[in-house]
């Protein structure tokens, strides 16, 4: 027989351990009843982090978010092996010619049942830019998170200093090359502005092609159309700038059109808005910033961006739809949040809202979504274009007459994305 | 001396076979190996000949079996994968040959004067000092240093060279930034050559008369012919996987001039989904790779022989 103490102490362990086992068991039960939506985006953290962790303790004990960045450099290897291993995130983020080859492989769920459950109108709640035309086979997959137009971005200080009004930037082809030539001092290594052979030209060529017309590309035919003559003009304005008007210096490097804007040499860019922060810092109050002058006949400004889709997923059930739909909506209305870590938003509401508009470099960026244009949703457009900024960089460094560059890219890319969407 | 009778050789003979638990345990000690490279190395590469066979994209698996389809339409030059394939391939063909000689001649001649240099320890750490550092931060210093407006190589010395925008000088700074980038291993294998060449064979020539360059010409380079044959054949291999330099630094351009099959393969791969005509190219350059290798190493030892 146990005596006395020990029983007394037998007793202890047991009622500590009989606790603590309910306590788990409670913890257990509370984390089980937790639905867990896994989030990966491969474009900027940068407002999202706040996001995910305010809706996280908004529905603490009932959804988390799972988040996850992951490098932009090799986002389709990461994915692609999560998918393989089943492994693959609920949510996730990326520029909108990554989602394509999902959707056409039927990797993703229609995205318009999970907006309608939040209350959201596409339609009316996303700039008609953003939405209209991200079909594949007539079925919207993908919603926009957030922009990235093209932009002018111009140094006052010089535009001062060559006899223009620095609050005044070029509005149309010939003010933008009048202005260009007269900022431009080539012996002194000072430029209107530098055309580089490569980047941003996927930024530039499409923003100028669609101001003179023309599209990149017919993914219902799967017919190439930047060779067509608004892509000749677009083009031959890049190339004059070059080897005509001679405003911008010829070979320049890569990140040279940016390095000489900060460094005083360079007078104008037309580049995406991720400048903008670096030169803002930079240039200060002599920044200026806004959409693009029509070099062409119309406004037209290309737009980087990123979208998010749900994948197709046997775990889906109605509770963690609701919670993505739940989180999608938590996600659009704290936008604004987006919008003061420098990153633009895409839902109307905050654009429309007074503290967005007090944000500087948002609003200018927000005027350009409404003259949008994108990338056509084709299979492997992402990677295809590379024949398309090659022959143009043979284009702007003389190599290659800009007609033959632009019939030689399209042939090129067509025998690619056939193959590819076969 | 001791004679040891059969039936003790016998003995012996029986338990250098071992026992089957002394067998076992030997298998044993290899098993964590054999199990590494199972996983690592022989089921991927299975796994990559299968692939190759197929049509297969990494998102969804394979799309059916197209035996040597993929391998002969590397030979269809109507098709545009054989054209990249080619073109990238004689890229890469371009760059060993213009890197290789440099990768082993300008390590060869540093290990020399550095045997001969008074603070032997400091020169060997400062030249191999950038073989640690990682190729994204390598490759955007020298495209800075490189750019041909506001470069600083180009202000010092006045110039106004397209060093990453144009051909020559695509490849030159490709070259130059490999040469500084990753000599420094193969210095230090070099200087270890010299290191065991003996000092009487040296001392030897000095009394002949030899100087310093004699010596170099006549010693040093023949009694480090077996070194500089790992060396060089080394650095092929490294040279034909050539990517992260046209990929940070030239972006393949200009045009496609400096596109890497290895960048081409990634390109297929990940890009474009196409896993197997990109695991058809990689084998493909792996039998080009094996076969440049062999003929090296025949030569090699032709001439030593």
């Amino acid at each position: 027989m146990l005596k006395g103490s020990k029983r007394l102490k037998l007793l202890a362990t047991s009622g500590i351990v009989a606790a603590t086992s309910l306590s788990a068991f409670g913890v257990a039960a509370q984390a089980a009843s937790v639905t867990d939506i896994t989030f990966w985006t491969s474009g900027s953290p940068n407002g999202v982090t706040q996001i995910v962790a305010q809706f996280n303790k908004a529905y603490a004990g009932k959804y988390h978010i799972d988040f996850r960045a992951i490098p932009y450099s090799n986002e389709t290897t990461i994915v692609n092996s999560a998918l393989t291993a089943h492994r693959g995130p609920e949510i996730m983020e990326e520029s909108l010619t990554f989602s394509t080859p999902y959707a056409v492989q039927g990797l993703e769920m229609p995205i318009e049942p999970f907006l309608k459950a939040a209350g959201i109108n596409p339609a009316s709640d996303f700039p008609g830019a953003m939405w209209n035309g991200t079909t594949v086979s007539g079925v919207h997959y993908v919603a926009p998170t957030d922009g990235l137009p093209t932009m002018l971005y111009w140094n006052k200080a010089m535009f001062k200093a060559a006899g223009l009004n620095p609050n005044n930037p070029p509005r149309t082809q010939q003010q933008f090359v009048a202005d260009a030539m007269k900022l431009t001092k080539a012996k002194q290594g000072v430029w209107g502005f530098v055309q580089e052979p490569g980047w941003p030209a996927p930024f530039e060529f499409p923003s100028l092609l669609g101001q003179f017309g023309g599209r990149e590309a017919n993914p219902a035919t799967k017919q190439m159309l930047f060779n067509s003559p608004a892509g000749v003009k677009a083009l031959t304005f890049m190339h004059d700038a070059i080897f005509k008007w001679k405003f911008s210096p010829q070979n320049a490097s890569a990140h040279e059109s940016y390095n000489l804007f900060l460094q005083g040499k360079n007078a104008m860019m037309m580049t995406g808005a991720y400048d903008y922060a670096s030169t803002s810092q930079k240039l200060g109050k002599n920044l200026g910033f806004s959409t693009l002058p029509v070099i062409g006949t119309k406004e037209a400004d290309f737009l980087g961006q990123n979208y998010w889709w749900v994948f197709k997923n046997p775990a889906l059930n109605a509770t963690t739809n609701q919670g993505i739909s739940l989180f999608m909506k938590f996600f659009y209305t704290h936008s604004l949040e987006l919008a003061r870590a420098g990153v633009l938003p895409v839902w109307q509401p905050t654009l429309k809202s007074v503290a967005f508009k007090k944000i500087p470099g948002d609003a200018a960026q927000a005027a350009a979504l409404q003259t949008g244009i994108l990338n056509p949703l084709i299979t492997g457009w992402g990677t295809a274009g590379s024949y398309l900024y090659n022959n143009i960089n043979e284009a702007l460094i003389g190599k290659m007459p800009i007609k033959q560059a632009l019939d030689k890219a399209a042939q090129d890319m067509h025998q690619t994305l056939y193959q590819s969407l076969n | 001396m001791s004679s040891i009778s059969p039936a003790i050789a016998k003995k012996r003979v029986r338990k250098i076979g071992g026992s089957p638990l002394n067998q076992l345990g030997s298998f044993l000690f290899v098993l964590p190996y054999l199990i590494v490279f199972a996983l690592f190395l022989a089921y991927p590469i299975i796994f990559g000949i299968s692939v190759s066979l197929q049509h297969w994209n990494p998102m969804i698996g394979s799309g059916g079996f197209v035996g040597l389809g993929q391998y002969l339409g590397l030979f269809n030059m109507q098709s545009l994968t054989a054209q990249i394939f080619w073109t990238s391939f004689m890229n890469t063909a371009i760059f060993v040959v213009i890197s290789v000689p440099f990768l082993v001649g300008v390590p060869l001649i540093l290990a020399y004067l550095i045997y001969n240099a008074p603070v032997k320890g400091f020169f060997r750490a400062i030249f191999f000092f950038p073989s640690i550092l990682s190729a994204t931060s390598v490759m955007a210093v020298w495209a800075w240093l490189l750019q041909t407006q506001g470069g600083p190589i180009n202000q010092i010395f006045g110039l106004h060279i397209p060093w990453l925008v144009r051909q020559p000088w695509a490849w030159v700074s490709i070259d130059l930034v490999t040469v500084w980038w990753s000599m420094g291993f193969n210095l230090i294998i070099i200087y270890a050559g010299i290191t065991q060449i003996s000092d009487t064979t040296i001392s030897a020539a000095a009394i002949d008369g030899a100087g310093f360059l004699r010596t170099f010409r006549s010693i040093v380079v023949p009694q480090l012919r077996n070194v500089l044959s790992v060396v060089f054949i080394m650095s092929t291999i490294a040279s034909f996987n050539l990517f992260a330099q046209p990929f940070l630094l030239t972006g393949g351009g200009p045009g496609q001039s400096t596109t890497s099959l290895s960048q081409e393969i990634y390109n297929q791969g990940f890009g474009l989904n196409h896993m197997g005509s990109a695991s058809a190219m990689a084998f493909m350059m792996g039998l080009i790779l094996a076969a440049v290798s062999f003929v090296q190493y025949f030569m090699v030892r032709e001439g030593r022989s």
